[in-house]
């Protein structure tokens, strides 16, 4: 590769006359900068090859051997009172350029210190738990109030699609049982199993409804309450012995109790099965003594649960399948349970 | 030759997104046919935007590949540019992941002592912290990491 060079001349700044003239390897220059003025200078190499042709490079550099003095002890703006020492450094080659630098340790320390502090702000501070509460916090109601978070007037519609041929154009019942201000309709958790599942037996399932839409059909549902008047002239002559309002706790045990004893033969929506009989829309519930002597004592091939359920335990499992699946027949209550015995 | 140009990448991301937008559009009418919108995804919805992220990342790495190396890789060694910009940007970068970090562990524990968490929100923390710490490296990188590209003699001629 070196053996096409005839020779390298080595220019600085504007000189007419080469600073030295290479023939040969190595190709080494030494330039003293101490010999020039500090300042921008020009290094040009013009490199001459035998054939004639010739390739000039620049390079552009910056002598500084005679770096401004650099006081030593004594900062800019500091406050000082008696004797003060301080050491001017000037023309030293080992001085640094500037004094107000932080070190590279000081720079990690104060990274990690901020960086830590905020780290911790976000991670403890009760501002910053704040943010997580109102940005990712689940609503909490979202199911417990699903049926009063429903919009009644869109639910009218649904319902008018989907559930009055079989229910009433009013919820007053025909086909199915009136739904108007019916105990069910305040049970969100089983109106809303129903409608998806159906009941296996006449109430085909609604799959198609969102949670949203059976919200809205709950919400209409609830607004009727219980004045749809054709169901309640039926209703009212059997039920008003019993009267009062059901306990939501009671029903709640009743229906736990209910899906564990006796579900199996009555059916999850007590529409019964083969000789058990329905216990949904049957109007024999309407008497509550012989509801309780069938639960207490039972009827081949039915087996009686006197042994099994306290009288508190017979009185909810009465009082749920009185007042589920449209029925709405009233509490029953432990003391006539008692009486019973 | 070393190609790194952004053909591939902007057809990727345009794949990308056209595959997203399907996904859409066909939520759209299975939510005209059902009635209603369903809560979960259907298997062609999810089949798209599988596909759709596949390409988008793809365009994604790309771009970032041609910001950082160019077009063209060039032998020689390539100083890094540096600047005060980027250090600010890197500072900021850095803040932001330390303060997600930190939001991230207050996350967890509301979680187990107040409550329950909106369940896409954990994910959508750790996705943002992910795309931070991305960025901090891209722009690392990009000015203050040094680039070597040596010239290598083919080993045959099969291009890859």
């Amino acid at each position: 590769m070196n053996q096409n060079i005839e020779r390298i001349e080595v220019f600085l700044d504007e000189s007419k006359e080469p600073l030295q003239v290479l023939t040969g390897p190595p190709f080494k220059v030494t330039l003293d900068t101490r010999q020039i003025p500090d300042g921008p200078h020009t290094l040009r190499v013009v490199t001459t090859f035998k054939g004639g042709q010739v390739e000039e490079e620049v390079i552009d550099f910056e002598v500084d051997n005679l770096p401004g003095p650099f006081i030593d002890g004594i900062d800019d703006g500091q406050q000082v009172r008696g004797s003060v020492e301080f050491e001017v450094v000037s023309g030293d080659y080992a001085a640094p350029k500037s004094g107000g630098g932080l070190s590279i340790v000081g720079a990690v320390l104060s990274a990690v210190l901020v960086l830590g502090l905020v780290w911790f702000y976000f991670a403890f501070a009760p501002s910053a738990k704040e943010i997580v509460k109102e940005t990712a916090a689940a609503p909490q109601e979202a199911t417990a109030h699903e049926g009063a978070a429903g919009d009644a007037a869109a639910g009218k519609d649904v319902f008018a699609a989907q559930c009055a041929i079989c229910h009433g154009a009013n919820a007053e019942g025909g086909a199915g049982p009136a739904l108007a201000g019916a105990p069910i309709v305040e049970n969100a958790a089983q109106f809303d199993k129903i409608v998806k599942e159906g009941t296996g037996g006449g109430m085909p399932p609604f799959a198609q409804l969102s949670d949203k839409e059976i919200a809205d059909v709950r919400a209409y549902l609830s607004s009727l309450g219980g004045g749809a008047a054709p169901a309640g002239e039926e209703a009212a002559p059997a039920a008003a012995p019993a009267g009062g309002a059901v306990d939501s706790a009671v029903m709640s045990e009743g229906e736990q109790l209910y899906l564990a004893s006796c579900a199996s033969c009555h059916q999850p929506n007590g529409t019964g099965m083969a000789t058990f009989p329905a216990l949904a829309g049957n109007a024999n519930l309407a008497d509550a003594d012989l509801v309780i002597d069938r639960i207490l004592n039972g009827k081949v091939p039915m087996p009686g649960f006197a042994g099994q359920f306290s009288d508190e335990q017979v009185a909810a499992v009465a009082t749920y399948i009185r007042n589920s699946w449209g029925n709405d027949f009233g509490p029953v209550s432990p003391d006539e349970v008692a009486a019973k015995r | 030759m070393y190609r790194n140009d952004t053909v591939l990448p902007f057809f990727g991301v345009l794949f990308g997104v056209a595959l997203w937008y399907m996904a859409y559009l066909d939520g759209l009418h299975i939510a005209r046919l059902a009635g209603h919108t369903p809560e979960e995804l259907s298997v062609g919805q999810l089949g798209l935007i599988t596909f759709g992220i596949v390409f988008f990342l793809f365009g994604a790495i790309g771009y970032v590949s041609a910001w950082l190396e160019g077009s063209e890789l060039r032998p020689g060694k390539h100083e890094p540019p540096g600047g005060a910009a980027p250090m600010v940007v890197i500072f900021v970068l850095a803040l932001l992941l330390v303060g997600l970090s930190g939001l991230f562990v207050n996350a967890i524990l509301y979680g187990l002592t107040e409550g329950p968490l909106k369940p896409a929100f954990m994910g959508q923390l750790s996705a943002a912290i992910l795309l931070v710490m991305a960025l901090l490296l891209i722009v690392y990188k990009k000015f203050f990491v040094e680039d070597e590209v040596l010239v290598e003699d083919e080993h045959s001629e099969v291009p890859w």
